[in-house]
């Protein structure tokens, strides 16, 4: 995930070239909004994978945040860069799938039938090969627990904890994608972390 | 709380995790216990590991998906967005639907205060016709008026007619 991190004057590019992407969407020119969706895509459809953990369900929910973010353009005033803005209601959306498809169902329970347990991953691509079999089960077996005790989070501990730990970014970094202030993602980070202690207490 | 190091015991599960999962930004400070102790760095490593490993799945499922996935993906959200210009006539402006999101008791107080306003208009109004139906209507009685001044104008007509101008203001006998 860290390659996809810009440096400032890329950020400052695509900002400025995003922004004049909105104006024109803005003014009319519904074809320009496709500049965006491509621009994005792939990002916003790797969040909510790795929140989701179901690729058909990622794709309906990127599809979805894309029809509400052109249907809200006309309000967006370009205050926040629109990559924060998208990711915001990239966040709002999995939240809200997330409260209305419970129960819960476990990230491990939503992998192949086959059990293949790399989240829908060919075998030759998973970074467990390679390596002893023991280490490979041994992997294996704590990363379902993980991936399981983060289902157990409520959206928005999810949310942060992905952004944290997956995506890679800083605390004000979620805070500008999230709207959340600095002391209310410390504390999720907190009984994220805590909820996880608790289910991976057995650990050895 | 006191740290393994302290107690002389191995890391608990949650320095464990805070070894992997650091909650705050930056360098995160290494238990001096875990350079010393081999159970614990394995057990510190197997949870470094799943978590790659998982960061690794879903990173590289993402990367794995072809072009044409998401030249699909982009035509579907563009022929939704084609479709929605139409779909998107509202009926009352982004201005009324914030205050109505954003002030319900003041809205929907208005929204009442109108009904109430019509309602007792559709009350008075019956009662306002009956009053101007029972006025009476004038009766055309200028019409007999009118035959006899046009009878006395035509008189004066005919007057006028038969003197000579100015002889009536002659003296007499002159």
């Amino acid at each position: 995930m860290k390659g996809d991190v810009k440096t400032p004057a890329e950020q400052q590019t695509s900002r400025e070239r995003d922004h004049e992407v909105v104006l024109k969407v803005q003014a009319g020119d519904v074809e320009a909004f496709e500049a965006l969706v491509k621009s994005h895509q792939k990002r916003i459809f790797r969040l909510v994978y790795t929140l989701l953990r179901d690729a058909t369900e990622a794709d309906c929910v990127t599809q979805d945040v894309f029809i509400k973010a052109f249907k809200a353009l006309k309000d967006f005033k370009g205050e926040a860069a629109f990559e924060s803005w998208i990711t915001r209601i990239t966040i709002n959306t999995v939240r809200d799938r997330v409260r209305r498809r419970k129960p819960v169902v476990s990230f491990s329970e939503m992998g192949n039938a086959d059990d293949d347990d790399t989240g829908g991953l060919p075998r030759h691509l998973d970074p467990a090969d390679g390596t002893s079999p023991e280490r490979d089960a041994m992997s294996r077996d704590i990363r379902r627990r993980l991936t399981d005790a983060l289902a157990s989070l409520s959206p928005r501990q999810r949310a942060v904890f992905v952004m944290k730990h997956y995506e890679e970014k800083t605390i004000p970094e979620i805070g500008t994608e999230t709207g959340l202030d600095e002391g209310t993602i410390k504390s999720h980070l907190f009984r994220a972390g805590r909820k996880l202690r608790a289910l991976l207490e057995d650990l050895r | 709380m006191r740290t393994a190091e302290a107690r002389g015991a191995h890391l608990t599960p949650e320095e464990i995790l805070g070894c992997v999962f650091p909650e705050g930004e930056g360098a995160v400070p290494v238990p001096l216990h875990l350079a010393t102790c081999p159970p614990c760095q394995v057990r510190v490593t197997r949870l470094r590991d799943a978590h790659l490993i998982d960061k690794g799945a879903v990173a590289g499922a993402v990367e794995a998906l072809p072009e044409v996935f998401w030249n699909a993906q982009a035509a579907a959200v563009m022929q939704a967005v084609h479709e929605e210009p139409a779909n998107n006539v509202r009926p009352f402006p982004a201005s009324l639907r914030q205050t109505i999101v954003r002030r319900p008791v003041l809205a929907f107080g208005s929204l009442a205060a109108a009904l109430l306003l019509m309602t007792g208009l559709s009350f008075l109004r019956p009662s306002q016709r009956q009053q101007v139906a029972e006025v009476p209507v004038p009766t055309p009685v200028a019409s007999a008026t009118n035959a006899h001044d046009d009878e006395l104008l035509l008189a004066i007509d005919d007057a006028l007619a038969e003197e000579l101008p100015f002889s009536n203001m002659y003296p007499e006998g002159v």
